[in-house]
C-alpha cells in the first residue's frame, strides 16, 4: 500500500511537472469562466463557430512555437499572414483550376518567405528580434503593393469548405488536429529532436554533428507551412484581402506561445501548449466581451490578464 | 626583414577591423546619412540645404530619444527589450496634453507628473521582468496593451482634447540662433548620457550587468534591482518624449508613440547596440535615428508609395546589419570579406 501510494504521487507529481500540465489548468479555468458567462458555450453551433475564429491564431502559434523550440523567433508571420492572404485574394477566381494553382503559388511563396527568414537568420546570422522585423516590412510593403486597398476576390467554395462541418467536427477542427498530428510524427524523427536540441544548446549541438544552420532552416519552412495554413483559414472566412489584417497575429502568436509553456530562447516547451496558449488567448477576448466589459476597458484587460496568467505560470514553475 | 614586412599587412587589417568594431559603428551612420542626403537633393533640390538638414535631425530627436529608452534597456541584457516606449510615448502625450491644457504654468506640473508616471509604468515592467523573470519581449508587450487601454479608457471617459502650450511648442518647434531647439535639448542629453555611461559607476554598472551578470553580482551590483530601475527610467524617458512630441505636434493623438516602436529598435541595432547585451554606445544610436529618418526622408522625395517605402525601408536595415550589425552575430565577427561571403553561399570550405 505504501509503495503504491508512493507510486501515485510520483506520478502525480510527474504530471504536474509536465510542460502542458499549466497551459491545459489555463485552458480549463479559461473555458469555465465562458462556461459561467455564456452558458450556451458547449452548444454546437457556438462550438463551431468558436472553432472556426479560433484556427487561425491555433495555427500560427503553433508555427511561431516550432521557430522558437528551434532558437529563435519570427515577427514577420503577421505581415506574412497578410501577404499570402493579398496573393490569394489577388489570383483566386470561380474556375476551380486557376484556384487551386492560386494555393500552390500561395504555398510556394510562403515557404520561400520562410527559408529567406531561416537563411538570414541561421546562415547569414543577424539577430532574429530585428532582422525578420525588417522582413516583416517588406511582406508589408509587397502586401500593399499588390493590394493597396482592402478587396479582391475569394470564390464561395473557400468559404462553404471551411464551414463544413459534420457536428462539431469542422474542417478547421480537422485541419488543427491533422497539423498536430503531422508535427507529432515529425517531433519524434530525426529533424524534431534535433530541433530542440539546437534551440537548448546550438553550441553542444554542433559538436555532436548536428548541422544547426539547416535545422533552423528547416524549423522556419515547417512555421511557414502553419503559417500559410492560418492564412488560408483567415482568408476563407474574410473572403477578400488586406494587407494590414495579419499585423496582430506577430506579437498575440509570440504571446500564446509564452503563455503556453514554450520557453523564449528556445529548446523547452510543446507545440501543443502553444495551441492551448493560443486558444486561452482567444477565450479571454470571448470573457471580455460576454463579462459585459466596457469596449473601452478590452485593451487593459486583456494586457493584465496575460501578464497575470505569465506570473502564475512563473511563480508555479519555481516551486 | 620578414617582419617588417609582414607587420604593416597585420596592422591595417586590424587596425580595419578595429575601426570597423569601435569609432566605425559610431561614424558609419552618419557617412551613410550624409551620402543619402545628397541622393535625396538629385531627386529633389533643397534636399541638402542647412534648414532642410537641420529639420530631419529635428524630425530624427524624437526617435533618438525613444532609441536612448529602448538602449539602456537593450544594454542592461538578459534578452532586455522595451516593447512600450511607443505606447508610454502616447500615454505621455494625452496625459501631457490634458494637464497642460494649452496653459505655460501647467507645464512643469505635467512634466512631472508625466515623469513619474513613465517611472511607475517601467518599473512594473522591470519588476515583472526580473523578480517574475516574464520575458522582457512579452511583458513589455503586454505591458504596450495596457497602457493603450488606459489611454482609452481616459480619452473615452473624459473626452479630453487639451492641447500643447506657447512654451512647449517653443521647446519642440522653436529655433534659436538658426538650429532647432530640439537640437540643443537632443545635445545635451547626448552629453549628459555619454557621460553618465561611461564615466559614472552606474554607467559601469549597466555595461557590466548586460555583458557578464555574474561578475556584476560578485562586484556588489544589485542586478534585479539595478534592471528594475532601468525599465523605469527607460519609461520615463518615453513618456517625456511623448510630452515634447505633443510640443512638436500642437495635440495629443491616440496612437502617436506605437509607429516609434520598432524603429525605436532598429536605430539602437543599426546604432551597433548589441542585441545580446553590454555593448554599444548611444552616438552610434545618435546616426541610426538620423539615418533612419533620412532614409524616409529619401523615399518620400522620390514620390514612393507605402508600398515601396515599406519594402526599401526594410532591405535597408538588412543591408545595414549585414554591414555593420557584425558585433551582435554569433561568431564574435569576423570582418565582412570576399572569404566570408563565399563560406557563406557555401562556395568556400
Amino acid at each position: 500500500m505504501e509503495g503504491n501510494t508512493g507510486i501515485i504521487k510520483t506520478q502525480m507529481r510527474a504530471f504536474i511537472r509536465h510542460e502542458v500540465f499549466m497551459p491545459t489548468a489555463l485552458l480549463i479555468l479559461m473555458i469555465i469562466i465562458n462556461v459561467i458567462l455564456q452558458p450556451s458555450f458547449f452548444k454546437g453551433r457556438i462550438i463551431r463557430s468558436n472553432l472556426a475564429t479560433f484556427t487561425p491564431m491555433m495555427l500560427v502559434s503553433a508555427g511561431q512555437a516550432i521557430i522558437i523550440l528551434s532558437g529563435k523567433l519570427d515577427l514577420s508571420v503577421g505581415t506574412g499572414i497578410s501577404l499570402i492572404n493579398c496573393i490569394l485574394a489577388d489570383t483566386m477566381s470561380d474556375r476551380l483550376g486557376n484556384s487551386i494553382l492560386a494555393i500552390l503559388l500561395a504555398l510556394t511563396v510562403a515557404v520561400a518567405a520562410g527559408a529567406l527568414n531561416g537563411f538570414i537568420v541561421a546562415y547569414l546570422k543577424l539577430p532574429a528580434l530585428i532582422a525578420t522585423f525588417a522582413t516583416s516590412a517588406v511582406w508589408l510593403g509587397i502586401s500593399l503593393f499588390l493590394r493597396p486597398q482592402p478587396g479582391g476576390y475569394i470564390p464561395i467554395w473557400v468559404n462553404k469548405f471551411y464551414r463544413f462541418h459534420v457536428g462539431i467536427f469542422t474542417t478547421s477542427l480537422f485541419m488543427v488536429v491533422a497539423m498536430m498530428m503531422i508535427w507529432f510524427a515529425v517531433r519524434k524523427r530525426k529533424i524534431g529532436r534535433y530541433i530542440y536540441a539546437v534551440g537548448s544548446d546550438s553550441v553542444s549541438a554542433f559538436e555532436s554533428g548536428i548541422n544547426t544552420k539547416r535545422t533552423i532552416l528547416t524549423a522556419y519552412i515547417f512555421g511557414w507551412i502553419f503559417t500559410f495554413l492560418a492564412s488560408f483559414t483567415i482568408s476563407a472566412q474574410m473572403s477578400s484581402g488586406d494587407a494590414y489584417m495579419g499585423v496582430p497575429f506577430t506579437l498575440n502568436s509570440v504571446a500564446a506561445v509564452v503563455i503556453g509553456g514554450v520557453v523564449l530562447g528556445g529548446g523547452r516547451g510543446s507545440v501543443l501548449g502553444a495551441v492551448f496558449g493560443a486558444v486561452v488567448l482567444s477565450l479571454v477576448v470571448n470573457i471580455i466581451y460576454y463579462a459585459d466589459v466596457p469596449s473601452t476597458f478590452q485593451e487593459f484587460v486583456k494586457g493584465a490578464i496575460i501578464v497575470v496568467a505569465l506570473m502564475l505560470i512563473r511563480v508555479y514553475r519555481r516551486r | 626583414m620578414g617582419e617588417v614586412i609582414s607587420n604593416p599587412v597585420i596592422r591595417e587589417r586590424k587596425t580595419f577591423t578595429e575601426f570597423l568594431s569601435g569609432s566605425g559603428r559610431i561614424i558609419l551612420p552618419f557617412i551613410l546619412a550624409l551620402v543619402l542626403i545628397f541622393v535625396g537633393e538629385i531627386f529633389s533640390k533643397g534636399f541638402s540645404s542647412a534648414k532642410h538638414v537641420l529639420m530631419l535631425f529635428k524630425v530624427a530627436s524624437f526617435l533618438g530619444f525613444l532609441g536612448l529608452a529602448q538602449t539602456i534597456v537593450i544594454l542592461s541584457g538578459n534578452g532586455g527589450i522595451d516593447l512600450s516606449v511607443g505606447a508610454l510615448a502616447s500615454i505621455g502625450t494625452v496625459f501631457g496634453a490634458a494637464i497642460i491644457r494649452g496653459n505655460d504654468n501647467n507645464l512643469l506640473l505635467a512634466f512631472v507628473i508625466v515623469a513619474l508616471l513613465g517611472l511607475a509604468f517601467g518599473c512594473i515592467n522591470g519588476i515583472m521582468i526580473s523578480y517574475f523573470q516574464i520575458p522582457a519581449l512579452i511583458m513589455t508587450l503586454a505591458m504596450a496593451s495596457v497602457v493603450n487601454g488606459i489611454i482609452y479608457i481616459f480619452s473615452a471617459g473624459l473626452q479630453i482634447s487639451g492641447s500643447a502650450s506657447p512654451l512647449l511648442e517653443t521647446l519642440s518647434n522653436g529655433v534659436t540662433l538658426g538650429i532647432p531647439n530640439i537640437m540643443y535639448i537632443w545635445i545635451g542629453v547626448t552629453l549628459v548620457v555619454m557621460f553618465i555611461l561611461h564615466f559614472t559607476k552606474t554607467g559601469i554598472s549597466l555595461y557590466g550587468v548586460g555583458s557578464n551578470e555574474k561578475a556584476a553580482i560578485l562586484k556588489g551590483v544589485n542586478v534585479k534591482w539595478f534592471r528594475v530601475w532601468v525599465y523605469g527610467i527607460s519609461g520615463a524617458i518615453s513618456t517625456v518624449t511623448g510630452l515634447l512630441l505633443l510640443g512638436y505636434i500642437g495635440t495629443a493623438f491616440l496612437d502617436i508613440g506605437s509607429r516609434y516602436m520598432l524603429p525605436s529598435i532598429a536605430a539602437a541595432t543599426i546604432g551597433g547596440v548589441s542585441i545580446k547585451g553590454g555593448s554599444g554606445n548611444y552616438l552610434g544610436v545618435v546616426g541610426g535615428a538620423f539615418v533612419l529618418t533620412v532614409i524616409s526622408a529619401v523615399l518620400i522625395a522620390l514620390q514612393m508609395g507605402e508600398a515601396g517605402r515599406q519594402i526599401v525601408f526594410g532591405g535597408v536595415i538588412l543591408v545595414l546589419l549585414v554591414i555593420y550589425g557584425r558585433e551582435t552575430l554569433e561568431n564574435g565577427g569576423s570582418e565582412l570579406s570576399l572569404e566570408r561571403i563565399l563560406t557563406l553561399f557555401g562556395l568556400k570550405k
